[in-house]
């Protein structure tokens, strides 16, 4: 646990007993005097009360507030034995077991020499007359944390809607440093066309992940919008969505995160009537941007629209509006 | 297996100008959850703006086995023409509580996610997947490792020649008074924020960078004592109700680069048993 609680008292000008205990000591709440023990026994004793119901009964986080997220992770943390434990009549065996196994791994993992975790994300690429997309990764520092995080070595490897490598930029970005690098040109067919981005980082000493999770821009002559990256692809994907107003177009951008072709089916539906369906095929790596013939007129909630995509492939799926004339463009996982 | 008798609140944003929220409620999803196959939930969806709760919804969910009293439920705000979109006060956002409200439980209390869908006659469609009032295990976890609460957007941007524009939509569900620090990397100032319980407020990027607004990219942290629901609106510069996106943050993790070997070994194993 930190010591959070007591420096935000501390700044606050805090309680007049403050100082008068350790820095270590088990208060959580410094202004109720109310330890560690003594608001996990109020967990134990109430399991089915929320979170900010139990604060205000034993008054945690009720005047400075500073000790909250202490209170929060005590409570998860409690919570999730205190419901597990519920069961363990049953299992009370299989719960000893895994104490042992427990700490015989985390033996073996005390004396293990450590390895860096690599990170990957896969975002889509988007490319047109106006429109580009920016591939990024921030090495930020916060003033209120500091420099947390290591230098971090990152490729970018940039592929055609084909599934063809064109390009490659690597970098080590040190604390305070990012990397953006923007996408323009046709990378695929004619008019609006697509790829995608795979971005891989390595810490190069130990340290804090921060803000190193890359995103992506997708930029028009008349708006901004990103979405972060994500590691791994699904077989299924399906959103709810709304019949689009005049001048609004709605897509699935879909990458084959996978070394194989990729078999892919796109449904419409509103309700139990099928409106769209299309079959197709993506080369490995390639990428796709497939237009959603949707109704127009009113929404109708009676009657949800929902587009959805299945594949025999792990894919990275995205729903993709594009609204106006030029276009505001926006991209959501789904 | 674990027993909860509620899933962890979701909160969201309510309208901007000319709007319509909707959620569905994820029913098949909540079936997955219950430890058992007959039991009885209740939903909880409440509106605020201001400190008020301006609008209740509830619902009573029978399920027993694969069938559900109610197939489904879809919960829609539209725009009351109430908040100062412009000025960025007096914003609506919404909480979804559910419990269970018969024997039995939930498998685990992490919330059954659903986008919420904001469309309008005249307005460009996006989606939100929003927020978990408490207990996130990213934030557990940052707070825990680095002894603070760090939500923020590597990419924020401003740029006056594309008419594009970012804010900070900041939610304040709790009952106490929330004060943050904004900090737009490489740039002198902090701006201090002050948000009231139960309420929300918008502020502008390109309003932080001074009166005349200019282009400007890069990464925004917002960090305070007690944390609150933060999510990135991206929209036209001249009129802040021309709505392209809403994303949730990125929060600085406080996870490790890296781990020790065996663990790698133990997780190598553990995918091989499951493919087999």
């Amino acid at each position: 646990m930190t010591d959070l609680s007591l420096k935000v008292a501390l700044e606050n000008g805090g309680p007049d007993y403050l100082g008068v205990d350790p820095p270590n000591s088990q208060f959580l709440c410094w202004c109720t005097k109310t330890t560690r023990d003594d608001f996990q026994n109020a967990i134990w004793g109430a399991p089915d009360t929320q979170f900010y119901e139990l604060c205000a009964d034993v008054g945690v986080g009720t005047k400075c507030t500073s000790c909250l997220l202490d209170a929060e992770a005590i409570y998860d943390e409690t919570s999730r034995h205190s419901a597990a434990r519920g069961n363990k009549s049953s299992k009370s065996n299989r719960a000893e077991k895994r104490g042992v196994k427990r700490i015989v791994y985390d033996w073996l993992d005390r004396i293990s020499p450590r390895v860096a975790v690599p990170l990957r994300g896969i975002v889509p690429i988007l490319t047109g007359d106006g429109v580009s997309t920016i591939a990024s990764v921030a090495n930020s520092v916060s003033r209120s944390i500091g420099p947390r995080s290591p230098h971090f070595a990152v490729r970018f490897n940039i592929y055609d809607a084909g599934g063809r490598r064109i390009d490659s930029i690597a970098k080590t970005l040190a604390p305070g440093e990012r990397l953006d690098h923007e996408i323009t040109g046709p990378i695929g067919s004619a008019g609006l066309s697509t790829g995608s981005c795979r971005m891989s980082m390595i810490a190069l000493s130990e340290g804090f992940r921060g803000s190193i999770r890359p995103h992506f821009t997708i930029k028009t002559t008349c708006s901004l919008s990103t979405v972060h990256s994500q590691g791994n692809g699904r077989r299924t994907s399906f959103v709810r969505t709304a019949v689009p107003p005049r001048g609004e177009t709605q897509y699935l951008s879909v990458v084959n995160c996978e070394q194989e072709p990729a078999s892919i089916q796109i449904q419409a539906v509103r309700g139990d009537e099928e409106i769209m369906r299309r079959q197709l095929s993506l080369a490995p790596y390639g990428a796709a941007l497939v237009e959603l013939e949707l109704p127009k007129g009113a929404d109708d909630t009676a009657r949800p629209l929902i587009a959805s995509l299945k594949s025999d492939r792990m894919v990275r799926t995205h729903a993709m509006v594009a609204a106006g004339d030029p276009a505001r463009i926006s991209l959501h996982h789904i | 297996m674990p027993s909860f008798s509620y899933l962890l609140p979701a909160v969201g944003l309510g309208p901007p100008p000319g709007y319509r929220v909707s959620y569905a409620l994820p029913i098949a999803s909540i079936r997955d959850r219950l430890t058992i196959p007959s039991a009885q939930v209740r939903a909880i969806h409440r509106l605020w703006r201001d400190g008020t709760e301006i609008a209740t919804r509830t619902a009573e969910i029978q399920f027993d086995g694969p069938r559900s009293s109610i197939q489904e439920w879809v919960i829609t705000i539209d725009d009351d023409g109430k908040a100062d979109w412009d000025g960025g006060t007096g914003l609506s956002y919404w909480e979804l509580e559910l419990a269970v409200a018969s024997p039995g439980g939930f498998s685990t209390n992490q919330p059954a996610a659903n986008y919420t869908l904001f469309s309008g006659p005249r307005r460009k469609t996006f989606f939100n997947d929003n927020a978990i009032k408490f207990g996130d295990p990213v934030t557990i976890h940052q707070v825990r490792e680095l002894g603070a609460w760090c939500a923020g957007y590597p990419c924020c941007g401003v740029d006056p020649d594309a008419n594009a524009d970012e804010s900070i939509v900041l939610i304040n569900p709790y009952h106490r008074p929330g004060l943050v620090n904004i900090e737009l990397v490489g740039l002198p100032n902090i701006e201090k924020i002050r948000v009231e319980p139960m309420s929300a407020r918008r502020v502008s990027i390109a309003r932080l960078l001074g009166p005349t607004p200019y282009a400007w990219r890069g990464q925004v942290f917002v960090t305070g004592r007690s944390r609150l629901i933060v999510f990135f609106a991206k929209h036209a510069l001249d009129d802040p109700s021309e709505m392209t996106t809403l994303e949730h943050p990125d929060l600085y993790r406080g996870e490790p680069t890296h781990e020790a070997l065996t663990q790698r070994w133990r997780r190598w194993a553990g995918r091989q048993i499951m493919r087999s």
